[in-house]
């Protein structure tokens, strides 16, 4: 399309009219709306008043800190998937804390030290005693079994001695 | 004594732009309810800011720009859209002119306005303030606040378009 024709077909557009009620329909606008004016002072305490009441039902409703921590199921399994091993450096540091703890853990006394400790081989013994005074047991798992157990004891304190 | 008669200025402005605001709404819009409703938000932010206005710029360009911010505002409200979607527009019919020659006009224009609605509100802005409410350059760079380069190069290719669009159907 030609640039002549195209503008005698934009000038001959209708020019369009306000309606005649026009002017009406303004004052009618004009006077409601100073009707609701809303005062500046009365939009900022209401502005306020509604941030306030906003923290208030947030402080009500806002969950427990313990809730928020504890993490949900299914999550610890993804957690210890995800997990990277401990770096060298953090194993080294628990080497070197673990030699501390040596160094500072109170040291036996030379009194504990001297003090013979109980031999095995007569605990095994009088062990053995005992199981062959106590009638109870030979009723219990029978006397061919309890022979037995009272044997190998004694065998086992005298190996020891040896 | 009504609201807007308290202010002469403003009954001043009201008389001499309301056929032209009316127009420029009615081509940015395309219907008369929606183009109404615009020139009249445009009088009322007019009036409300009347005492502000410090005569930087003629008073008609600062009343066009008032007008073209609310059709465009309104363009892009989400209830404008919605009842563009639901509701078809009514139109006041002439019938001053024959049956024939009324028709006819009518659908060259209904096919120039669809063809306006078609354009990005940008180039739908610089077309209407140019070709059909014939303001300068000038004028429509400080109405829309672009370069007057911008102006020439929007309205170029708005034009483009539009030819485009009307090409064997008018």
């Amino acid at each position: 399309m030609e640039h002549d024709k195209y503008k005698e077909l934009m000038r001959s557009m209708e020019k369009k009219k306000a309606p005649q009620d026009f002017r009406e329909q303004l004052d009618m606008r004009l006077a409601k709306g100073k009707g609701t004016w809303f005062p500046m002072p009365l939009k900022i305490a209401t502005a306020a008043a509604t941030l306030v009441l906003m923290l208030v039902v947030y402080q009500n409703l806002k969950p427990e800190e313990k809730e928020v921590l504890k993490p949900k199921a299914g999550f610890e399994k993804m957690e210890t998937v995800e997990k990277k091993p401990a770096a060298p450096k953090v194993a080294e540091k628990a080497e070197e804390k673990a030699r501390r703890r040596a160094a500072i853990a109170p040291k036996p006394t030379p009194e504990k030290l001297a003090a013979p400790a109980v031999p095995k081989s007569i605990f095994r013994e009088e062990l053995a005693a005992e199981i062959a005074m106590d009638d109870d047991l030979s009723s219990v798992m029978g006397a061919g079994a309890k022979l037995s157990i009272i044997t190998s004891l004694e065998a086992t304190s005298e190996a020891e001695v040896k | 004594m009504s609201e807007a008669n308290k202010n002469p200025n403003f009954d001043e402005l009201v008389v001499e732009y309301q056929d032209k605001i009316y127009n420029l709404c009615y081509r940015f819009m395309g219907n008369h309810h929606d183009a109404n409703d615009c020139a009249q938000d445009t009088f009322v932010k007019a009036f409300k800011s009347l005492k502000t206005f410090r005569g930087d710029a003629a008073i008609s360009t600062w009343l066009y720009r008032i007008a073209v911010n609310t059709c465009k505002n309104k363009l892009s409200s989400l209830a404008y859209r919605f009842r563009k979607l639901t509701v078809a527009p009514v139109e006041i019919k002439d019938d001053s002119q024959s049956p024939e020659v009324q028709f006819e006009k009518d659908e060259k224009g209904r096919l120039i306005q669809k063809a306006i609605d078609s354009l990005p509100n940008d180039h739908k802005t610089v077309v209407v303030l140019r070709d059909v409410e014939e303001l300068s350059y000038e004028e429509i760079a400080k109405v829309t606040g672009y370069n007057i380069g911008t102006v020439k190069s929007k309205l170029a290719r708005a034009r483009g378009r539009l030819r485009e669009k009307l090409e064997g159907q008018v």
